[in-house]
């Protein structure tokens, strides 16, 4: 084989082996950009049918994966505290006055006479025993 | 049987019904005794549709056929869903350490069926209070306990919830189990149903986990917190009063059983899928809601000594109570005028 032919197959060979390797790397760009396209165009997000539509799915059903979407933690709502902390009570329970009470016999039936009685002191309700809250 | 009581014969306003429920005592309190027989009705109905949807004991519940169906998606009621994502919302709000996840290793520990057919340790069914147990006697030697499996069946991230029509896929071989964050989402969803049909002010307690919605008793809800809801109101423990949202006791001291000569109880820990090695024996805090309150408890039990800057930082008032008894209040919880203040 003449030297000339020898070099020409040796130099293409070299050009070969560049062009497979930027195909390669090109190939594998190309991939990763598409994914990122593909993942950007099509996220998973919860899917909500127009109010419209109905379902006839029932529980228990197996039903098509093909609306599958992953739960999104972003709707947590973090932990409330109440509007107000509770409040100390002495067990047994405090006594309250009654809102509108009924009035004392003495209220009721004032004569001209008599001297303006003093109020008497309100009729208390007892509170309702506490309701119990431990462990179940 | 509903053991029906007005409250005092001068607060004829207030009405209570207590009656057995969801494996435990449901306890019912408005502010209109006159509503109280619709009160019960709408509570009831709330217990039966959480209990056909979560149930772990019920082989036709919601529940029972996502877990047989674990790899495929499966059609479920919005309730169902509903309870799915609180208890999701749980782990992701502590970390996993509420972990809806864990029916698995719930049944590994023992707690197979229901708790009334367990083998109890002495003491627990009698509803005293007991002594809380050592690390040893709790768990036994881990060397011999397989926890790779525990391990494996905790996969909560992996979940996957549709709406409309609700539907849910849980990855094969885990098992759901959605009991605690479930009864309390009944008891708020009970609560806010009786209040809006009756416009009465009520506290629904379910096991102790407390909901409450409209206008409270004069001078707040009274509530007394110790180890066990079954336990008289003058137990140890404190009481307090809430204007409203909800409040949650979770104990080491309930729910125990006996697994392999081991006493058990039902807090677990979703590292290593056993029973929660008790730093607190019970933890109760104050929330916006009976949920809310309910992920706390459970949480700062699972947490241990770090729940205390956890409770502090989310400003949720709460009460906890060490095995040797040691009490510590965080976030507001008031003190108790009748134990002694460091």
């Amino acid at each position: 084989m003449p030297r000339s032919s020898s070099h020409a197959r040796d130099a293409a060979l070299t050009r070969m082996r560049r062009i497979n390797r930027w195909l390669v790397a090109g190939a594998v760009i190309v991939t990763g950009l598409l994914t990122d396209v593909a993942a950007q165009a099509f996220p998973g997000r919860t899917i909500t049918r127009s109010a419209g539509s109905s379902s006839t799915t029932r529980p228990g059903r197996a039903i098509p994966a093909t609306t599958r979407v992953r739960h999104r933690p972003a709707e947590h709502r973090a932990l409330k505290p109440p509007a107000q902390a509770p409040q100390a009570q002495n067990p047994p329970q405090v006594v309250e006055p009654v809102a509108g009470a009924t009035p004392s016999p003495a209220a009721q039936t004032p004569t001209a006479a008599a001297p303006v009685a003093a109020p008497a002191p309100a009729p208390v309700q007892v509170a309702p025993a506490p309701v119990v809250s431990g462990g179940s | 049987m509903p053991i029906l009581a007005s409250s005092s014969p001068s607060s004829t306003d207030v009405a209570t019904v207590r009656w057995p429920a969801l494996g435990t005592t449901a306890v019912l309190r408005v502010t209109d005794a006159s509503a109280l027989a619709d009160a019960r009705t709408l509570v009831d109905a709330e217990l039966d549709a959480i209990d056909s949807a979560c149930s772990r004991f019920r082989v036709d519940s919601e529940l029972e056929r996502v877990n047989a169906s674990a790899g495929r998606f499966v059609a479920v009621s919005p309730l169902f869903a509903e309870a799915l994502r609180a208890g999701l919302r749980a782990a992701w709000l502590t970390d996993g350490a509420v972990d809806p996840t864990l029916g698995e290793a719930i049944v590994f520990a023992g707690y197979s069926r229901d708790f009334s057919e367990l083998e109890h340790p002495r003491n627990a069914r009698a509803g005293a209070t007991i002594e809380p147990a050592g690390p040893d006697q709790l768990s036994g030697s881990s060397s011999s306990y397989p926890i790779i499996r525990a391990r494996r069946v905790s996969g909560w991230r992996l979940i996957e919830i549709r709406h409309d029509p609700c539907g849910v896929r849980i990855p094969a071989g885990i098992r759901l189990d959605l009991g605690a964050t479930a009864k309390a989402l009944a008891a708020d969803r009970a609560a806010a149903a009786v209040h809006a049909a009756t416009g009465a002010g009520v506290l629904v307690s379910l096991g102790g986990d407390i909901a409450t919605a409209g206008p409270p008793y004069p001078g707040g809800w009274g509530v007394h917190v110790t180890d066990d809801h079954r336990a008289d109101p003058h137990a140890p423990g404190q009481t307090v009063t809430i204007a409203g949202g909800g409040l949650a006791t979770s104990s080491t001291t309930v729910r125990r059983w006996l697994n392999d000569g081991r006493v058990r109880h039902h807090i677990l820990d979703p590292a290593t899928g056993q029973p929660v090695q008790p730093g607190w024996r019970t933890a109760t805090t104050a929330a916006s809601s009976c949920v809310d309150a309910n992920i706390a408890s459970t949480a700062a039990l699972v947490q241990g000594t770090p729940a205390l800057a956890w409770l502090s930082g989310l400003k949720l008032p709460s009460r906890l109570v060490r095995v040797t008894g040691e009490v510590h209040r965080v976030a507001g919880w008031p003190d108790d005028p009748l134990s002694p203040q460091p």
